[in-house]
C-alpha cells in the first residue's frame, strides 16, 4: 500500500528540475535589470563582469524589449511553477483544474485590462491640476 | 503464519481526494483573482507619486533578490516534505517542514524590515497613491505567507500528536499547494513591481 496513487506520486526529479528552471529564469530577469540599471547584486554582477560583451548587449537593449522580456520571463516562470510544483498537466484527471485556471485567467484578463483601460481613459480626460496648489 | 506488518493508520489510495484537491484549487483561483485586482490597482497607481519618492528611489533590489531566493528554496523544501510524506517517513517530514518554516519566517522578517525602513524613510503607505497600492499588494502577499507559517506550525503539531493519519496527509498536501501558489504570486510581484519599478 502506498500513500499516493501511481499517477500523482511526486518525484524528486520533478521538484529539482522545477527549482533549477525557476532559479534560471529568476537570475535571467534580475540579470537583465542589473545590466540595464548598473545595480550591483553580488552573484549576478560577478557573472556579468565575466562576460562584458554579453553585459554590454543587455545594457543596450531597447526599453520596450526589456519590459516585454521581463514579462515573458515571469509568464514562463509561472508556467514552470504550475507544471513542476502544482503538478498541473493536460491529463484527463487534471482537466477540471485546467478549466478552472482558464476561467480565472479570463476573469483576471478582464479585471486587469479593463482597469488599466478605464483608469487610463479617465486620466486622459481629467483637466491638468494647476501646479500652484 | 506471521501477519504482514501493517501501518498504524489506514492508508488512502490517494493522499488527498480529487474532490478536496479540486475544492482547494477553486480557493486558490479565487485568491489569484484577489491578487489580480491588487495588481490592476497597483498598475494604474504605479506613476501616482504625488511628489513623493519613486520606486527607483526606494526599492532595494538586493533585499528583493534574497527574498526571492529564500522563498524559492522554501518551495523546494516544501516539495521535499511532500516526498517524505509519500514515503511515510515522519522524522524526515518534520525536518523538511521545519526548514520550510525557517525559510518562510526569514522571508517574512526580510519583508518586515523592508517595510520598516520604507516607513522610516517617510515612504509609508500614506505618502502617495503609488505607495498605498504597493503596500496593499506586497502586504497582502506577506499576510498570506504569515498565515501559511501558522498553518505549517499547526501541521507540525498534528504530525507529532496524531501521526500520519489520512486527514493529516490530506491537509499537508493542500498546504503544499498553498505554499507553491504563494511563490507563484511572488514571481508576479518581483517582476511587475520591483524589476519594472527600478528600471
Amino acid at each position: 500500500m502506498k500513500p499516493f496513487s501511481i499517477e500523482n506520486r511526486p518525484e524528486l526529479a520533478t521538484y529539482l528540475s522545477g527549482f533549477f528552471l525557476a532559479l534560471l529564469l529568476t537570475l535571467l530577469a534580475f540579470g537583465i535589470v542589473c545590466a540595464q540599471t548598473g545595480i550591483a547584486l553580488q552573484p549576478i554582477s560577478f557573472v556579468l563582469g565575466r562576460f562584458p560583451q554579453g553585459a554590454e548587449r543587455l545594457r543596450e537593449m531597447p526599453h520596450w524589449l526589456v519590459i516585454s522580456g521581463i514579462f515573458v520571463l515571469a509568464v514562463l516562470q509561472i508556467t514552470v511553477h504550475l507544471w513542476y510544483f502544482l503538478h498541473l498537466d493536460f491529463s484527463p484527471r487534471q482537466r477540471m483544474k485546467v478549466h478552472a485556471i482558464l476561467f480565472s485567467l479570463c476573469i483576471m484578463f478582464i479585471i486587469i485590462c479593463g482597469t488599466l483601460w478605464i483608469m487610463q481613459d479617465l486620466g486622459n480626460q481629467m483637466s491638468p491640476i494647476s501646479s500652484g496648489r | 503464519m506471521i501477519p504482514e506488518p501493517s501501518l498504524p493508520f489506514p492508508v488512502p489510495t490517494e493522499i488527498c481526494s480529487p474532490a478536496k484537491t479540486f475544492g482547494f484549487w477553486i480557493y486558490l483561483m479565487s485568491d489569484s483573482v484577489i491578487f489580480a485586482l491588487l495588481f490592476a490597482t497597483y498598475a494604474s497607481m504605479s506613476r501616482n507619486y504625488a511628489g513623493g519618492p519613486t520606486g527607483k528611489e526606494v526599492f532595494d533590489l538586493s533585499t528583493v533578490f534574497y527574498e526571492t531566493l529564500v522563498l524559492l528554496s522554501s518551495t523546494l523544501t516544501c516539495g521535499f516534505s511532500i516526498l517524505s510524506l509519500s514515503k511515510a517517513k515522519t522524522p524526515r517530514l518534520l525536518f523538511w517542514m521545519a526548514i520550510t518554516f525557517l525559510l518562510g519566517l526569514g522571508f517574512v522578517l526580510m519583508e518586515y524590515s523592508e517595510f520598516h525602513s520604507l516607513i522610516w524613510q517617510g515612504a509609508g503607505l500614506d505618502r502617495s497613491g503609488f505607495l498605498s497600492a504597493f503596500f496593499t499588494l506586497v502586504g497582502t502577499h506577506g499576510l498570506h505567507v504569515s498565515i501559511g507559517l501558522v498553518w505549517l506550525l499547526v501541521m507540525m503539531v498534528q504530525v507529532v500528536q496524531k501521526g500520519l493519519t489520512a486527514p493529516v496527509q490530506s491537509r499537508l498536501y493542500r498546504f503544499s499547494l498553498f505554499w507553491h501558489f504563494l511563490d507563484l504570486v511572488w514571481v508576479g510581484i518581483f517582476s511587475m513591481v520591483y524589476l519594472l519599478g527600478v528600471l
